[in-house]
């Protein structure tokens, strides 16, 4: 138990977060709660609006102006400090002097992420010399370098003094990875780092964010809505439906063993690869609510075929399953009993 | 047509007289214009030399990276964008026509045959119309006169869809991804096509709407008879729902099969690197990557010989300088067509 501790680089503690616009309160999230481990990959699947990126952004202080932190706590264990990351300033120096070092986020579009009035390398100069892992520009640039070419860009010191424009979107997104691990971060938070991509360029930026979990020991948070991407690559795995997550741990186990019918009903959903025409999917019935209108109880349930009186009036808790299987459902059992269709 | 057309098709009989379009050589090229009299300086070969059957009743998927010119074939082939040269060949009742040759005046008489629904439900369509203004031109197009026979012909479209009638006197605003997709796919069906071309038409969607919409689509081809052109980069979505399906790289096609076929026995080497870089969704499946180095060239300079040589893992010296020419193999009665040096040579070793 005191060894996995150890492991734990960010824990997110019941967080609950709401956005206020034109006189209306949303609860984009709703208390979630998970951990970041030492060397492992996270991954968070979901819908469009149903929290993923918010999730992402309260961790980097990223959120915007009419965003808050209503409850719970998000702790980085950094440099053997316990740093409590929902009570900085979100422009303040403690925070600026995180993000980058400590933790550092690849955006989902590379083209819009990076600053096109500026060379690409004088924008990974930035983060070189801000947080003092170089002392010159010179000595910066050479570094710049030496991290485009690890991420297997072609004729790197010609590239640095290129403009975003002039790089296409695999090496946009490559030369954003080279700035988030420009200065090895312990927790890097990918927000859909793919999803702009081909599968060709997919398959490489994942070799390179393989390559700097193993070399230094990173927390990788990855949001994807591809089931594919997570049997791939994911360690654990939290699913979010409408700010709360459903279900969430080890991979293996979500993946085969889905108890939530929100996870159960994802799965069915999706043609996969090499199963031929005779897949019988399922959609899910209906569409994710109105977040300003949503159900009382369980979210889930307008949508959802085990729905009953219960899950209609109230959300239901956190129940453990077996090892750190979690899920927030009232019929996880009998789900459980019935396995996966096939 | 007849059931036993749709049996054959089944069946796998793909005889000539089932061709619905023949594209022979056709090639559209974008023209660069530079300088001050926008002279042309050279052009973005996005489509070039391309020869396809679409046959009858089949789905039929088209694969590739972006820019690799699926979305301009597919236009190409409806006109949309007029190509460069080469022959659009569909057949009509009447016999069979070039489109690319066809006066505007009687191109604009049969795109009810030919429809297209949209990769992006929120740009498709016009927010200052309702569901009914958008839906209505179509019909009003051609021929249909009476307001109260295109709002009941409109209602039926919508219920045919799933969705309620009363719909159409909203806007687009008020509708979800999912929903805006199938008002879509009603629209391109309102004057009853033959042949639609979904370009990218479940990939703006979020994944549990994805299921819904393809269910859609297939129930209305079984329904209506259509063919599709389903253009696409997910593989596994194409996989499910295409029976032929067809690889392109760089404006060119590189590989034609069955999907089965396709899958089982790949043989062109840019498919199966494209194969194996697709995470699957299922844990106990797990393949060996073949890693491409590098990014698709620009189509303005491409390289010379085989499109794909700067990345072929199996690249040798003749590839380098010749444009491999298609080869077909025939397995189990179905014919697979790549473009590949290096299988050629296998071939012909294995006949020797």
């Amino acid at each position: 138990m005191n060894q996995e501790q150890n492991d734990v680089v960010v824990s997110v503690r019941d967080l609950h977060v709401n956005f206020y616009n034109n006189n209306r309160c949303n609860k984009v999230l709703r208390g979630i709660s998970f951990d970041l481990h030492k060397r492992k990959i996270m991954c968070i699947v979901g819908e469009s609006g149903c929290g993923k990126s918010v999730t992402a952004n309260s961790i980097m202080l990223l959120l915007p102006d009419l965003a808050r932190i209503e409850k719970g706590s998000i702790d980085f264990y950094y440099r053997g400090k316990d740093i409590r990351i929902d009570q900085l300033k979100r422009k303040g120096k403690e925070m600026r002097q995180l993000r980058g070092a400590g933790m550092s986020m690849i955006f989902q579009d590379p083209m819009t992420a990076l600053n096109p009035v500026f060379t690409v390398g004088s924008q990974i100069n930035e983060a070189l010399l801000y947080h003092g892992q170089a002392y010159n520009k010179k000595e910066a640039t050479e570094k710049s370098i030496e991290l485009l070419k690890d991420m297997g860009i072609s004729l790197p010191e010609q590239r640095v003094r290129e403009y975003p424009y002039q790089f296409s979107g695999g090496m946009s997104q490559r030369a954003m990875i080279a700035m988030a691990m420009s200065c090895r971060p312990k927790v890097l938070i990918a927000d859909e780092p793919t999803t702009a991509l081909d599968v060709t360029i997919q398959a490489q930026i994942f070799d390179l964010m393989l390559d700097l979990k193993n070399s230094n020991d990173t927390a990788i948070l990855l949001i994807t809505h591809d089931m594919g991407v997570v049997a791939e690559l994911a360690d654990d795995v939290a699913v979010m439906y409408m700010g709360n997550i459903v279900e969430r741990g080890d991979a293996r186990a979500v993946l085969t063993r889905p108890t939530h019918p929100y996870t159960k009903a994802l799965l069915d959903s999706i043609p996969v690869l090499g199963r031929g025409k005779n897949q019988n999917l399922k959609p899910i019935k209906g569409s994710t609510p109105d977040p300003y209108n949503r159900p009382n109880g369980c979210q889930f349930a307008p949508r959802c075929s085990y729905c009953t009186e219960e899950c209609a009036s109230r959300m239901p808790d956190e129940s453990w399953i077996e090892g750190g299987h979690m899920c927030r459902c009232f019929h996880s059992l009998p789900i459980r009993k019935e396995g996966i269709h096939d | 047509m007849t059931d036993q057309h749709q049996n054959q098709i089944q069946k796998g009989e793909y005889g000539d007289q089932n061709i619905l379009i023949k594209v022979r050589g056709l090639k559209t090229w974008y023209p660069i214009r530079t300088g001050l009299f926008k002279k042309i300086s050279g052009y973005v070969k996005a489509v070039d030399n391309v020869d396809l059957d679409i046959y009858r009743g089949e789905v039929l998927g088209v694969v590739g990276e972006s820019g690799c010119g699926k979305t301009t074939l597919g236009k190409s082939i409806l006109q949309l964008i007029k190509p460069y040269s080469g022959e659009v060949r569909y057949q009509f009742h009447d016999g069979e026509k070039n489109l690319c040759t066809m006066p505007k005046e009687k191109l604009d008489n049969v795109r009810n045959k030919l429809q297209i629904v949209f990769q992006d439900p929120y740009s498709s369509l016009n927010p200052a119309f309702t569901i009914f203004g958008s839906m209505e031109e179509p019909l009003i197009r051609f021929g249909m006169k009476s307001k109260s026979e295109r709002r009941r012909k409109v209602a039926e479209l919508l219920k045919e869809v799933n969705l309620p009638e009363n719909y159409m006197e909203r806007y687009p605003n008020e509708f979800s991804g999912g929903q805006r997709q199938r008002i879509g796919i009603a629209r391109a069906l309102s004057v009853d096509p033959e042949f639609v071309v979904c370009d990218e038409a479940v990939s703006a969607l979020d994944v549990s709407i994805q299921a819904q919409v393809l269910q859609l689509l297939i129930d209305l081809k079984k329904k209506r008879h259509l063919t599709y052109m389903f253009i696409t980069h997910n593989l596994s979505v194409v996989e499910y729902i295409s029976d032929r399906i067809v690889v392109m790289y760089l404006g060119h096609i590189v590989e034609v099969a069955d999907t089965d076929e396709l899958f089982q026995h790949t043989l062109h080497p840019y498919t199966k690197a494209l194969l194996s870089a697709i995470p699957i969704a299922d844990i106990n499946q797990r393949r060996k990557r073949i890693p491409l180095q590098g990014d698709v060239p620009s189509p303005v300079h491409p390289p010379n010989g085989c499109p794909f040589h700067p990345r072929c893992p199996q690249c040798m010296e003749i590839c380098k300088r010749v444009v491999p020419e298609p080869v077909t193999q025939i397995r189990n009665g179905r014919s697979h067509m790549v473009c590949c040096h290096l299988v050629k040579q296998q071939s012909e070793k294995e006949t020797v």
